[in-house]
């Protein structure tokens, strides 16, 4: 890692993702500019840096250009849960395209390391498990997922365009899910939903018999995956997946939640939905091989941290998604 | 009615505009002239019902009046010139088709965004059905393409959803005719020029390879018909009939006659273009619509339309 400090852009940096990533690198002595339009993120995931001297905020929308002098860039601005993306299809186009086309352009102009946050959502339903970076994925053009699986796959596209005709110095890291403090009560994921309903007493619900596997990453192994990357050689341009491949069946994360909960919640299990996604796991060889990185945090002690996140939560505070979405309980 | 051409002056886009002035509608073309050819507008600049405006589309654009449809063609099209102009066709695609979206939606026009068959990839399966997901490479060479049209078309599925916008997508194969560019290194192209100019038409290896090609006045017909039906989801349009590169070149050789050129074969390019191959099912039972043009009476057309360009 190098040992200059930098002034690093972070956009959807009061997200979920972007607040962790905003830590560590305030945390490491850069000069951090948190870009986010507050759309899906939470300011009060940013409270807490707001007096640091190393530390600001912009309220804008990365759908709109801005200049700023920047060494870095990392560009997470983007609704990521189905709940939310799918909530405002063409906000998520526009976000992932536009805002890929605005970062690259301002990443060229004033020469600065650019890093795109994409997804495993660019493998779609993928008929390999577990995906390796060279699967081409297999994605529905014009699914209701479309607006962000094609939107992070077009930004994908971009990133290497601007890499290979205007020879803009880029990374791109494919995130798998993930989990930690600061998750959107209301994204729709599983460990968010499981978590909130143990809380408060309620059934956990479980789509199907229970016996579908997941993978999850601790947010703060994902983050040092995230900043590996961004310092990683040159030649090293990715797509590099970040995830953690250990897989637990939905049963065994539901009584994992029931037990650091110590709630009477039972487990009800309802019909799967027909559009329930497959299941995706990533292949991490690539970067346990060139960037030393995997997961450390054991689920169990990151879900003991998320709960204690969400012990301490004010729910009001947050606004539920509507029903118009259609992967509201998802597994995801 | 009054419509909107995006991409007037180029290849399909000039007859488009030619078919919908004969059928008595009003048309604004929009170009910026990036790929698309003056010349193939130009008889057009005295039809009181035609007006030209010299635009790209990356920036929002107004219109005054009212606008009944608008054909999005927009789009650096053949592996040359979208590989010449990587980012310009990935924004074209875009915000582009996001900026016609919006005026769609203030106009309350229809939309058609013209997809290709490079949403398939490199297809896995053959002929190529709607439903069928293709297998596209996101940070490959050809991806600029390919990605971008298949962005293009989860724009336009994003806001029907949201908006209720009312458009329309075709995919569209393999297309030939008068009007094409000389230089984007199409086969038909390639191969009437070569005759004409008495070069050897280089096949590049035994020529066995098979190819599917639809005239450009089939293709017209097709996308007015794919508008004016009531189905948003993708349509196939293509002429799913094959031919092999070698029979194309002697078909295109006895059209030309007298020409000293000679069929040459050179070692297959290691970059083979993929074959696709159009189920136009969807197109033939929605839209009624089947390619009519013989190959020999469309290859004639365009061998006597390159004839007069090229002495």
């Amino acid at each position: 890692m190098s040992n200059s400090l930098k002034r690093i852009l972070v956009t959807g940096g009061a997200g979920f993702l972007g607040s962790h990533l905003c830590d560590r690198l305030v945390e490491q002595g850069h000069d951090v500019i948190c870009l986010d339009n507050l759309f899906t993120s939470q300011k009060s995931n940013i409270a807490h840096l707001l007096g640091k001297r190393n530390f600001e905020f912009i309220r804008h929308d990365v759908v709109h250009p801005i200049w700023l002098e920047v060494d870095e860039i990392y560009n997470l601005a983007c609704p990521a849960s189905p709940v939310h993306y799918q909530y405002n299809p063409v906000k998520t186009v526009k976000t992932s395209v536009m805002g890929a086309i605005n970062m690259l352009g301002l990443a060229k102009r004033v020469r600065a390391k650019i890093l795109q946050a994409s997804t495993s959502e660019v493998y779609g339903e993928p008929s390999i498990h577990p995906q390796p970076e060279s699967y081409w994925g297999n994605v529905n053009p014009i699914g209701v997922r479309a607006c962000y699986d094609e939107g992070k796959r077009c930004a994908e596209t971009l990133f290497f365009d601007y890499h290979r005709s205007n020879h803009v110095n880029i990374r791109v890291v494919r995130i798998f899910n993930t989990y930690g403090p600061r998750m959107h009560p209301y994204d729709g994921r599983v460990v968010s939903n499981f978590i909130i309903q143990a809380l408060s007493g309620r059934d956990i619900t479980i789509y199907g018999d229970g016996s579908q596997t997941r993978s999850f990453c601790y947010v703060d192994d994902l983050i040092e995956g995230i900043i590996r990357m961004m310092d990683a050689p040159d030649d090293m341009v990715g797509p590099v997946n970040l995830g953690n491949p250990l897989e637990f069946t939905m049963n065994q994360l539901a009584q994992l939640v029931i037990e650091l909960t110590g709630s009477k919640s039972r487990i009800v299990n309802l019909p799967r939905p027909e559009d329930d996604p497959s299941q995706r796991r990533p292949d991490i060889s690539l970067v346990r091989q060139r960037l030393a990185w995997e997961p450390k945090v054991p689920l169990k002690e990151g879900l003991a941290r998320t709960i204690a996140f969400f012990r301490e939560l004010d729910l009001r505070r947050y606004r539920k998604p509507t029903d118009h979405t259609a992967h509201k309980s998802s597994g995801l | 009615m009054r419509v909107l051409i995006s991409g007037v002056a180029g290849f399909i886009g000039s007859h488009l505009a030619d078919a919908l002035l004969s059928d008595g509608h009003q048309v604004v073309g929009v170009d910026n002239f990036i790929t698309g050819d003056r010349r193939s507008i130009e008889h057009l600049a005295s039809q009181p019902a035609f007006s030209l405006l010299e635009h790209d589309v990356i920036d929002p654009l107004e219109i005054d009046g009212k606008l009944e449809k608008i054909y999005h063609l927009a789009s650096p099209s053949s592996p040359v010139a979208y590989t010449t102009n990587r980012v310009l066709t990935m924004r074209v695609n875009s915000q582009g088709t996001c900026n016609l979206l919006d005026l769609a939606l203030a106009k309350n026009a229809r939309l058609l965004v013209a997809s290709t068959a490079e949403v398939y990839g490199d297809p896995e399966i053959t002929p190529q059905r709607e439903d069928y997901w293709g297998k596209v490479n996101p940070i490959g060479l050809n991806s600029v393409y390919e990605e971008a049209k298949r962005f293009a078309e989860a724009c336009a599925m994003a806001y029907q959803r949201q908006h209720g916008a009312d458009t329309r997508i075709a995919r569209i194969f393999n297309t030939y005719g008068p009007r094409m560019s000389i230089n984007d290194g199409r086969v038909i192209t390639n191969f009437v020029c070569a005759a004409l100019r008495g070069e050897p038409i280089i096949i590049f290896g035994d020529g066995t390879q098979s190819r599917c090609f639809c005239y450009v006045s089939d293709m017209v017909q097709g996308l007015i018909k794919a508008m004016d039906s009531d189905f948003h989801e993708p349509i196939n349009l293509g002429n799913p009939e094959e031919v092999t590169v070698v029979q194309l070149a002697r078909d295109i050789l006895k059209l030309v006659g007298e020409s000293s050129s000679r069929l040459t074969f050179a070692a297959a390019q290691a970059y083979d273009p993929r074959v696709r191959k159009p189920d136009i099912s969807r197109a033939k039972q929605i839209l009624n619509w089947s390619p009519k043009v013989p190959r020999i009476e469309g290859l004639a057309k365009v061998v006597d339309f390159y004839r007069g360009r090229i002495q």
